[in-house]
């Protein structure tokens, strides 16, 4: 059995909020070879179904917020990486919202495969714009594991 | 703009993809886009530098997980632009992407449906190195216009 602080799971965080900045949306597309005029051409835009300036969906992934979640402290492997990610989207993000984000670590379990054991820390994440309506969600998953140095 | 995508327009099987060259010059220009990543991934050099990779036993420095999603989202919107809606997106990875590998995007539509009247897509995605490898696979759920 894994040990870890299970006090913090199902603890709720208010993570702060970001504006949804045309700079913002402007590196993020850029890195990801991104030139959806939809996100970037306001004139366009203005003629398409939103009539503004949208983002691209998983503009939230590229935002640290000022307050993190609360550490689970795993006491297994040395190493951390993302597993896994599912978002849902509910409602378009603009150009110029504010988006809140709201979440909390919803699992730590055990697994073991072929590559041996590891341990996931799951969490879930809910953001809101500045009318609070549900634009996302997002559940991620980072594996804990063992790896050896080359 | 891309022409827009109907429901009608899509078959079973049908495949789509893209190309990406992963550049370690494209990672630093994410990394230095976004900081959402977590300062003992930035710091222990994974994504920048072999040094950093080789102390979590990596041969080369590798994408951030959320880079590598951005990257197959990219390609699920592209689909469905202007008009068509992202539900949802799932995704996991089997392994690392590294810099400079050449990535081919796919995307392959596994199921369609009309739901309340709406055009629904389901794609299997996935991202594929040049060794043959599908370091990243998963589904999206996309909505569609109805002619």
């Amino acid at each position: 059995m894994i040990d870890y602080k299970k006090e913090v799971v199902g603890q709720k965080i208010e993570f702060g909020s970001f504006d949804v900045s045309k700079d913002l949306v402007k590196s993020y597309c850029s890195s990801v070879n991104e030139d959806n005029p939809l996100y970037l051409d306001e004139s366009v835009a203005k003629q398409s179904v939103y009539g503004k300036l949208i983002a691209p969906p998983l503009i939230f992934v590229s935002v640290q917020f000022e307050v993190e979640l609360p550490d689970p402290e795993v006491d297994f492997g040395n190493a951390r990486f993302l597993a896994g990610q599912k978002v849902e989207s509910f409602h378009p993000i603009f150009v110029g919202d504010t988006i809140k984000a709201v979440g909390a670590i919803t699992d730590v379990y055990e697994k073991t495969g072929r590559t041996g054991t590891m341990v996931f820390v799951v969490n879930q994440t809910e953001y809101f714009n500045q009318d609070n309506v549900l634009v996302a969600t997002r559940q991620a998953s980072m594996v804990h594991r063992e790896v050896e140095s080359e | 703009m891309s022409n827009q995508l109907f429901f009608a327009d899509v078959e079973l099987g049908q495949e789509f993809s893209d190309n990406y060259i992963a550049s370690s010059e494209k990672v630093q220009q994410f990394l230095d886009a976004n900081r959402t990543l977590e300062r003992t991934e930035i710091e222990d050099g994974r994504f920048t530098s072999k040094e950093g990779a080789s102390t979590l036993g990596l041969e080369k420095p590798i994408l951030p997980g959320v880079m590598s999603m951005s990257i197959i989202t990219k390609l699920v919107t592209d689909i469905i632009a202007p008009n068509g809606k992202l539900h949802k997106f799932d995704a996991s990875f089997r392994r690392p992407v590294f810099h400079n590998d050449t990535l081919k995007l796919s995307a392959l539509v596994v199921d369609t449906i009309i739901e309340d009247g709406k055009g629904i897509i389901k794609l299997d995605v996935a991202l594929e190195n040049d060794r043959g490898e599908k370091p990243l696979q998963g589904t999206a759920v996309v909505e569609l216009p109805v002619k």
